[in-house]
């Protein structure tokens, strides 16, 4: 509700509440003020009601009540006699001549009163036209015993005015009769021995009711003890409907409850409207009990009309209030209008400047109030913004070129120092990258410069060496050919000389042989040793042709192993094989190639027979070969798992002379003149990586071409 | 009469009973077609010689013989070859006096007054049940302080005269109860005045009228026969056994009309109760429409079970020898025929209407 309120605008919300409270009030007026009259008028009705109830009972009483008397007296009478036939017959002409609102008169006997052979007595005078007739009645067909206005009395041991009933014999009109009990006093005691009636017409009721007329459709009706329709101004309702039948009929609960109020001989007026079943019209129902009979009085008010100046009255105030209702919305509505308005402009207005057109034209409101006070305040509002949004404008377009040079500023900057970044980077990587060629231009030289002074020696060392060297070859040679001589002519002299001495003789021609032999052969060696010095520090190189890198390695990992075997035939190594078929022949020496396989495999044989020598049958010696193809270069690794190399050596294998073999058993030259080869001739890698007690591993790479 | 004949003559009508029996169809009262309601092949019909018949209802016009005069005013009767005058019943004009003296051929009588007329040797047949029910009852006000039958004691009862007393004898002996028996008419104003405790009322008729006089149902003590063992079916329709066997047709035919007039009744209330409504303004007898509607429901209710009874139509062999037994028991009767002597069905009901 609240929500619904809120969004409203204020116009809606001031004519909703206005009229909501002006409807109100007038409602509540109104109300009061139809309770208060309605209250008076109805006061006024109950007692004109109450009156007129009260008049027509009377009215009906003195009517009726003057025929109750005559049954009863002529009961008196006949009691105060003893009762003839005559006698009977005699009264009743003369009641019935001197009364002439009676119909008929009755005395009924008990059966049998008038002796055992007349079961019934039943006189009857009444009147035929203008004349009186007597008739004697009763018989099996007529047992007036039981017919209710003889029985009822005889019962009820009193007077009682009959149900109302149509007389068939008397030109069908409605009649009602009264019954006075009649009795014999015996012995002081009264005792039932017939009833005296007297039969009443009551179309004359019939007459006076229905001349009872309240307003227009107002009408009067009597109903019996039993409900039944007495006096009604619809004819057919008369003794052919009870009250409760008539609400069963038009559906209406309500009359039930009124009719058995009336029954019981309660009086009073109904104050629920019901329909009136004449009209249909919304009526009251006043309600009385006429005593001597036992019927009831109803008198229906037709409210309607009743109402009807006050109704009308009403209804004016109604038309007055719905027009005035009209009136106060216009005047709501154009007041509302009036004051929101300006507002609305300024609302406008204030919607405009809050987009941003803050030089919007604000209504011109000349009114002093609290609109044109706002409307100032907003003026004024406007202004002082304006002149703030100017300063802030030029600070801001300042700030906008202060801005645009730092960005530019900073733009550039960007780009220089980025540039320069860069020229730094390149040059630094250039300068890594002369570093690294220095660093490997100062290894090459270090070792070039290792090598040559060491070439330069041994070269020297060796040319020195090779002229006393061959002197020493070529003598003892020669010794040892004069010593084959010496033997040869000493056995032509063997005759000749003595046994012992010609054994002495042999014996020192032996050791001579013997000797100079050893002299050769090592000498030989030292040749051989100084040839492979002057081969290294020529640095000679062979003229290279393609080659099958696989082919050849295998040629020599075969020769070598079959060269160990044949040193030693306890030595056996594992061999794993894995070429690079991809390889295809490309441009080496082959002859110096070959010395360099053979050095390292020979040196790996060497390393594992060693390390067998140590560990016996628990080791298993293994040889890998593999050549891999890396596309502009072949790399050939031999690793084996022999005793390795200490660290500290690792550095030193290439140098001239180094050796961790016996005496004797290597010149240190293998791997140096291998390096050589590789490094120098073929321009490839000679790596090594070792890690003692558990292998060695020699890399060589070579370029194609 | 041999029993032969008798036996030949009760096939023959059972025989035509089923075969008109599904003959028959009842329109229903929205349809506006008045005057060939029922749609009988005239080809069944059409050598059938026109038979008069006379039919006396026990009581006065009202609603309780609805299906007579419904079947009447539709022609029923006249389309099974019958032509039927209604006499009215009442007080003055005794179904069962009229039947002694021969003055009708066909009347619906209580048992009561058919086995009383047969002691007269009047030599009745019932030829169909129509009240299977006994609607007789006692009426007595709860603010006299009866609530049961032993509460009437030493006071007065209104009864009516002739065979209704039977039930209230055969009641107030049962229970040992000593009232004074006070004989009526039929009128209730005496009950209404307290000048008895309690009264005799027919459930369809009487009750309603005690209603219709500003009582309450709640405000009063209601006793059915039927409750206490003593359950005299009441209104069937008797015929002359000899007239019977002579034309055992016609009277199938006059049972078969009339109930198809009943159930025509019950599906066309409004209708029915305007039939009721002339028949008794021309009996000069005060007619009011709640009173007759209420009269014409409790009998739907009664013949049909609001149309759901097959055993419409027959009577009771154990009720038959109850009520011999009891008015045997009251001199009413000394001998009485047996049940297979007495009763002929000749209605069976498996028309839905």
């Amino acid at each position: 509700m609240k929500n619904i309120f809120r969004k409203r605008s204020l116009t809606f919300k001031m004519i909703f509440f206005i009229f909501v409270s002006v409807y109100l009030i007038f409602t509540g007026i109104f109300y009061y003020n139809y309770k208060v009259s309605e209250g008076i008028i109805k006061k006024d009705l109950k007692e004109n009601v109450d009156y007129l109830t009260d008049a027509t009972i009377n009215k009906v009483e003195a009517m009726l009540n003057p025929i109750a008397e005559l049954p009863f007296n002529l009961a008196r009478i006949l009691e105060s006699e003893n009762m003839t036939k005559k006698q009977i017959t005699g009264y009743l002409e003369i009641f019935l001549k001197n009364n002439p609102e009676v119909y008929g008169m009755t005395v009924s006997l008990e059966p049998y009163f008038f002796g055992q052979n007349e079961k019934y007595f039943c006189a009857y005078a009444y009147r035929s036209g203008n004349r009186d007739t007597l008739v004697i009645l009763g018989s099996e067909s007529y047992d007036y015993f039981y017919l209710d206005w003889y029985q009822i009395p005889k019962e009820l041991d009193r007077n009682i005015w009959s149900e109302p009933f149509f007389d068939e014999g008397g030109g069908n009109i409605m009649m009602a009769t009264f019954s006075a009990p009649l009795y014999e006093n015996i012995n002081g005691k009264k005792k039932f021995i017939g009833v005296v009636t007297a039969d009443v017409s009551l179309e004359w009721l019939k007459d006076f009711i229905s001349g009872i007329k309240i307003f227009k459709t107002g009408y009067a009706f009597i109903i019996s003890r039993s409900g039944k329709m007495i006096s009604h101004p619809n004819s057919d309702l008369i003794l052919n409907e009870t009250l409760f039948t008539i609400s069963i009929e038009k559906n209406l609960p309500h009359l039930r409850e009124i009719g058995r109020k009336m029954i019981n001989g309660e009086s009073g007026l109904d104050d629920v409207e019901y329909k009136n079943v004449a009209s249909g019209e919304n009526s009251w129902i006043a309600y009385a009990p006429m005593k001597n009979t036992g019927w009831s009085l109803g008198i229906v008010i037709p409210v309607d009309e009743f109402m009807a100046d006050i109704n009308q009255l009403f209804r004016k105030v109604i038309h007055f209030a719905l027009g005035g209702s009209v009136l106060l919305l216009i005047v709501v509505v154009l007041i509302s209008r009036s004051i929101t308005k300006p507002l609305r402009i300024l609302t406008a207005a204030v919607d405009k400047f809050a987009k941003g057109n803050f030089n919007v034209s604000l209504p011109e409101i000349y009114s002093k109030d609290e609109i044109g006070k706002l409307c100032s305040s907003f003026g004024f509002m406007q202004s002082e913004l304006n002149k703030t949004i100017e300063v802030l404008v030029d600070t801001s377009e300042e700030l906008r070129i202060s801005n645009e040079k730092l960005e530019e500023y900073s733009r550039t900057l960007e780009i220089k120092v980025s540039d320069r970044t860069k020229e730094l980077s390149e040059k630094n990587i250039e300068l890594e990258k002369t570093l690294l060629q220095l660093k490997d231009t100062q290894k090459q030289l270090i070792i070039q410069e290792k090598m040559a002074s060491l070439g330069g020696l041994t070269a020297g060392i060796a040319h020195e060496i090779k002229n006393p060297l061959n002197f020493v070859n070529n003598f003892s040679e020669l010794t040892l050919d004069l010593a084959k001589e010496l033997g040869e002519e000493i056995e032509k002299l063997k005759n000749k000389i003595e046994e012992t001495d010609y054994n002495y003789i042999n014996d020192i021609l032996s050791d001579v042989k013997q000797n100079a032999g050893k002299i050769n052969e090592h000498g030989k060696r030292a040749d051989s040793i100084v040839k492979g010095m002057l081969l290294h520090s020529r640095g000679k190189t062979g003229e290279k042709i393609p080659t099958d890198i696989n082919s050849l390695l295998e040629e020599y990992v075969n020769l070598a192993y079959h060269g160990m075997r044949a040193m030693d035939s306890t030595f056996n190594v594992k061999i794993e094989r894995a070429y690079d078929d991809t390889i295809e022949k490309i441009e080496v020496v082959p002859q110096d190639l070959s010395r360099v396989f053979l050095n390292i495999i020979n040196n790996g044989c060497y390393s594992t027979n060693e390390k067998k020598k140590q560990l016996g049958e628990e080791y298993n010696p293994v040889l890998k070969i593999s050549t891999t193809n890396l596309g502009g270069k072949v790399e050939i690794r031999i690793r084996d798992n022999g005793k390795g190399i200490p660290a500290e050596n690792l550095d030193k294998i290439f140098n001239p002379f180094f050796t961790t073999k016996p005496t004797g058993k290597g010149t240190g030259l293998g791997l140096s003149i291998s390096y050589d080869i590789i490094v120098d001739e073929h321009k490839g890698e000679f790596k090594v990586d070792s890690k003692e007690g558990e292998y060695a591993e020699f890399v060589i790479v070579i370029p194609k071409k | 009469m041999s029993d032969r004949l008798y036996s030949i003559s009760f096939l023959l009508v059972i025989f035509i009973s089923f075969f008109f029996a599904s003959c028959g169809k009842i329109q229903k009262e929205n349809i506006s077609d008045s005057d060939s309601l029922v749609k009988l092949n005239p080809e069944l019909y059409k050598d059938i010689p026109s038979k008069k018949l006379v039919f006396i209802p026990h009581w006065s016009p009202q609603a309780q013989f609805a299906g007579y005069y419904a079947a009447y005013e539709n022609g029923f009767y006249r389309k099974y070859g019958i032509d039927l005058v209604i006499l009215n019943g009442g007080p003055n004009n005794k179904a069962s006096d009229v039947m002694e003296k021969n003055n009708a051929d066909v009347a619906s009588l209580w048992l009561t007054n058919a086995l009383q007329l047969i002691e007269k040797k009047i030599d009745l047949i019932n030829i169909a049940q129509i009240l299977p029910k006994s609607a007789l009852m006692l009426i007595a006000k709860k603010s006299s302080g009866v609530s049961k039958i032993e509460d009437l004691n030493n006071s007065k009862v209104g009864v009516w005269g002739g065979d209704y007393i039977i039930q209230p004898m055969a009641l107030f002996k049962k229970y040992n109860v000593n009232v004074t028996l006070v004989p009526q008419l039929g009128s209730i104003n005496l009950f209404l005045l307290n000048g008895v405790k309690a009264t005799t009322a027919m459930w369809y008729n009487e009750y309603n009228t005690i209603i219709n006089s500003g009582l309450n149902p709640d405000e009063l003590t209601t006793f059915f026969y039927y409750d206490y063992d003593l359950n005299f079916p009441e209104e069937g329709i008797y015929c002359f056994r000899e007239k019977f066997l002579a034309d055992s047709v016609s009277y199938v035919y006059f049972v078969k009309a009339t109930f198809e007039g009943w159930q025509w009744s019950f599906l066309n209330p409004e209708k029915t109760l305007l039939i009721v409504k002339e028949k008794m303004k021309s009996a000069n007898l005060p007619y009011n429409y709640p009173h007759q509607k209420w009269m014409l429901e409790k009998f739907n209710e009664m013949i049909f079970h609001h149309g759901k009874n097959e055993n419409a139509g027959l009577l009771d062999e154990k009720d038959y020898y109850k009520v011999v037994e009891e008015m045997k028991k009251e001199n009413y009767i000394k001998t009485a025929p047996e049940f297979k002597n007495f009763f002929v069905r000749t209605y069976y009901y498996n028309t839905q209407p």
